[in-house]
């Protein structure tokens, strides 16, 4: 135990007593290590503790939020007494004794943890650097990292709540730079799981040294990307970023409690063409974004957000709940104790669909294959985006043409959501990190390769 | 606090650590939001992590941990030299800055002295009155009053000791409007040492000015256009490109002006000076996290790239002496960063620099993940306007700017006088015209 429950049933009953209607514990130990390697070289091994315990008082809809690196009952106490001061109720309040019996949920299937030494890991790495760099002599530098943490992480509410989730994470960032006299190219990709050390091992990892070369020798001799409206092919794994960032955040009850969202009243209502159907899931094996619970103890569980283009359901947590009445889907989180949870997605994706690769760029004349995405940003509250190609090809008479460098996509994520005309069916996920309002997180973004018939491509003219 | 360091530096010495340094960040916050006219978050912090980094045998090892008690402090002691033993060796990366007297900055601003019940109104003030001055405003949904202090210290194993603490307030709105089927936000920051030095008007009226100009904003035909960048987005690029000074990315080999040091790389009315206490700046830079004293540096001087950012590893890799760059987190590993940017002024009015058709860009969206350090080349989308002799024409949005950094800088028009600084104060420009770069819009 990170916390015992007698401290618990103290704080949230004194809480209780100020008046709060609801006191919640997130109680945390996260160890993490961290490898860094490049120019052939070890170059930083860190390793370190994150520990300690964020306290959430509600009254009514409004969120009170302290942390602390202390377990000790006095300090909790304390920080409930200034957290509380200016709100205290005069209404005479008291909390009865909590059983907090530990709440059992299905453990969702990940990549089991294995102990392995450094110098194991380090082997790992190293290898992977030979054999990127054995892909070509234009190869002028290799970088790879190695990211491992565990969260531990404990909940006690005055719902007489108490769940506990150990949640291990690996993930492996690889980047090469490619050369020719002045010009300069990155290739770069970063799988990661839930899971421990197996999935470096399972990896194929002449697949990664060949994807990072590929893509940096691919843009070093790619022409400036032509600018204008075009029909576009997006492929599948992270091409679901444009997903996640122009409609995911609009399905959060984050953004549909303040109506910042343009999607705040559309449940119901067809937001998007009917072959598209999307599901942020928290149940999925091994995914980078699952989890058993979310940051506030309720199971997790697959959410259909879009089904044949109607909104079905918003993406939603406790104080979303209070305040607009959708149910909650067991998707608040937060990045660590030092965050109130939020309404946030976990595994978000376009389904499979009826189409093919091949069926999307036999239909197009003019336009542009999106290989690799890049990162991007949206405005949640006019929906409009902004996302970079980091791989991408123009299409010539229905075939894939020369490969293009420095373009951008930009749109509206509720215009492009009803221009998406054929969805593929080789649906592949992506981990990634989501910032937002309660940190950063991970998240795996997702979707078989897709077809908008008009966007406009930022470029050179 | 200094007793406290000692003692840790001591038992890393016990433990077999050649030298060690050690960082400790430290701060408290208060942060309110509202909604609806009534308070909806009110968040208080208090943080603590201290870093670790110890040598050993010319190997670098690093930790970290959030508590400061004997067993943590002992077990990221060990946790550092454990990994010190298995990185590869670093002659470059020592510990060698030693000073003749402590390093002590204590913010010259008198500390903020606003009741917990002022910065509630205050925050209440920041949503409510967007409202009530227009009346399309559909909702305020990011808005918040943040009041901070922040406290730094590093020592290493020569006994040299730095202390660094500020305070400030910064609070934000947004006005996002609606009319018809037509919908517009902006964002608009602002930055204080006191409560009563936060110009809430500045803030309301920004975010109401461009959320109203470009709710009928509509993109220019695609074509080439000259751009005036603001302050602000042009501190964002500067950033997005700040690899191009790191002496550290050099050496990684991912810094594209690797071997360009005394030569032309920008149009030669530029000049760019990275100046930690820049007198008009928000925050004083004194020294750096390696305990070495900040002074202006001259990164371009007349279009020619004269200095890299540098901290004692980087220096000593290319025998040369540290810029006072170093900069380091708890959590981080030493790595070199810029302070406050200034751009040397030229000799044009603004309504000279403004003369002409141009474009205005304001805001943009995705600038770091549509900027390629590697290759030079950017993409990013932009809202502004569409300007003649200096007058607003029409406004813009849904466009993108491409282009190439090294062009950007070398394509330039005229230079204004007069300095202009972002939200922050941290990056201070004139005027300049950018010219003929590709926007994508109708």
């Amino acid at each position: 135990m990170l916390l015992s429950k007698e401290i618990a049933q103290d704080v949230i009953a004194y809480a209780i007593d100020q008046g709060a209607d609801f006191c919640e514990l997130f109680v945390e130990k996260t160890s993490i290590q961290n490898i860094i390697f490049n120019s052939q070289k070890i170059k930083d091994i860190t390793s370190g503790i994150d520990s300690g315990i964020g306290v959430r008082l509600l009254f009514g809809e409004l969120a009170l939020y302290a942390y602390s690196n202390s377990n000790k009952r006095e300090d909790l106490l304390d920080m409930v007494k200034k957290l509380s001061a200016q709100f205290k109720s005069t209404q005479n309040r008291k909390q009865g004794i909590l059983n907090f019996t530990p709440l059992s949920y299905q453990i969702i299937k990940m990549i089991p943890h294995k102990d392995v030494t450094l110098p194991e890991k380090i082997e790992a790495l190293k290898k992977l650097d030979l054999l990127t760099r054995k892909q070509s002599p234009l190869l002028s530098q290799v970088s790879l990292s190695l990211m491992q943490k565990q969260q531990e992480i404990e909940i006690f509410n005055s719902d007489g709540l108490f769940a506990q989730e150990t949640r291990p994470y690996i993930r492996l960032f690889a980047e090469a730079v490619a050369k020719d006299g002045t010009e300069q190219a990155n290739g770069y990709i970063a799988p990661g799981v839930r899971g421990g050390f197996q999935f470096i091992e399972n990896l194929n990892i002449q697949e990664v040294a060949e994807t990072i070369s590929k893509q940096a020798l691919t843009v070093l001799k790619a022409k400036p990307c032509p600018a204008g409206i075009m029909p576009v092919v997006i492929e599948n794994g992270f091409g679901g970023v444009i997903f996640h960032e122009a409609c995911g955040h609009l399905l959060e009850t984050t953004s549909v409690e303040k109506k910042s969202s343009i999607l705040w009243d559309k449940k119901g209502e067809m937001i998007a063409h009917e072959s598209v159907s999307a599901v942020d899931d928290g149940t999925n094996d091994n995914l980078w974004g699952s989890l058993s619970i979310d940051d506030e103890g309720m199971p997790t569980q697959k959410t259909q957000l879009i089904k044949n283009g109607k909104l079905e359901n918003f993406i939603c947590d406790k104080l979303g709940n209070i305040k607009t009445g959708h149910a909650r889907t067991g998707s608040g989180r937060r990045q660590n104790y030092r965050y109130a949870p939020a309404s946030r997605m976990r595994n978000t994706y376009i389904d499979n669909g009826q189409s093919n690769l091949d069926e999307m760029l036999r239909s197009i004349d003019n336009g542009l294959y999106c290989k690799a995405m890049g990162g991007g940003s949206v405005n949640p509250g006019t929906g409009e985006f902004n996302f970079s190609v980091n791989e991408g090809y123009l299409i010539k008479n229905g075939k894939i043409d020369h490969a293009i460098k420095g373009a951008t996509l930009i749109g509206k994520g509720a215009e492009i959501l009803t221009k998406i005309s054929m969805v593929g069916n080789n649906l592949d996920y992506s981990a990634g990190m989501c910032g937002s309002v309660s940190g950063s997180i991970p998240t795996t973004v997702g979707q078989p390769a897709l077809k908008v018939d008009d966007i406009l491509v930022g470029g050179q003219v | 606090m200094k007793e406290q360091l000692e003692n840790i530096i001591k038992r890393a010495s016990i433990y077999g650590a050649d030298a060690c340094d050690l960082v400790i960040n430290a701060g408290e916050s208060l942060n309110l939001s509202a909604q609806g006219g009534k308070l909806e978050k009110y968040k208080l912090a208090k943080t603590s992590s201290l870093g670790i980094r110890v040598i050993k045998n010319n190997r670098i090892g690093l930790s970290y941990t959030e508590s400061m008690d004997d067993d943590a402090v002992n077990f990221a002691l060990k946790s550092s030299i454990e990994n010190a033993q298995f990185a590869d060796i670093n002659l470059h990366e020592t510990i060698n800055v030693k000073n003749s007297a402590d390093l002590v900055f204590k913010s010259i601003h008198p500390a903020d002295t606003s009741s917990i019940e002022e910065k509630i109104e205050f925050a209440l003030k920041l949503e409510n009155e967007v409202y009530k001055r227009d009346s399309r405003v559909k909702a305020v949904p990011y808005n918040g009053l943040s009041s901070s202090s922040s406290q730094s210290f590093y020592m290493n194993s020569l006994g040299t000791y730095t202390e660094d603490q500020d305070h400030y307030l910064s609070a934000y709105s947004s006005a996002l409007i609606q009319d018809g089927p037509l919908s517009s936000m902006h964002y608009a920051p602002i930055m204080g040492r006191k409560l009563s030095e936060l110009d809430l008007n500045e803030c309301i009226e920004e975010s109401l000015l461009h959320s109203r100009n470009w709710l009928e904003a509509k993109p220019v035909a695609t074509g080439k256009y000259d751009v005036l960048f603001s302050t602000e987005v042009l501190s964002e690029i500067l950033h997005a490109f700040s690899s191009c000074f790191s002496a550290k990315d050099a050496i990684d080999k991912i810094n594209p002006w690797e071997h360009n040091l005394g030569k032309k790389m920008a149009h030669e009315g530029l000049t760019l000076i990275d100046s930690p206490k820049f007198k008009d700046a928000f925050y004083k830079y004194n020294f750096d996290f390696e305990g070495v004293i900040k002074k202006d540096l001259t990164l371009i001087e007349n279009g020619v790239l004269k200095n890299f950012y540098h901290n004692t590893a980087t220096a000593s890799f290319y025998k040369t002496q540290s810029t006072g760059h170093a900069t380091r987190g708890t959590r981080s590993s030493l790595n070199v960063s810029g302070s406050n940017l200034v751009i040397s002024p030229g000799s044009m009015s603004d309504s000279d620099v403004q003369e002409g058709t141009y474009l205005e860009v304001i805001d943009v969206m995705g600038i770091g993940p549509g900027s390629d350090s590697i290759s030079g080349e950017f993409s990013f989308g932009a809202s502004g306007y569409l300007c003649k002799n200096g007058k607003r024409i029409q406004p813009v949005k849904g466009v993108t700017i491409a282009g190439n950094f090294n062009n950007l800088i070398n394509d330039i028009g005229p230079i204004g006088k007069t300095l202009h600084h972002n939200h922050s104060q941290t990056t201070f420009s004139p005027l300049i015209k950018f010219l003929n770069l590709s926007v994508a819009g109708s």
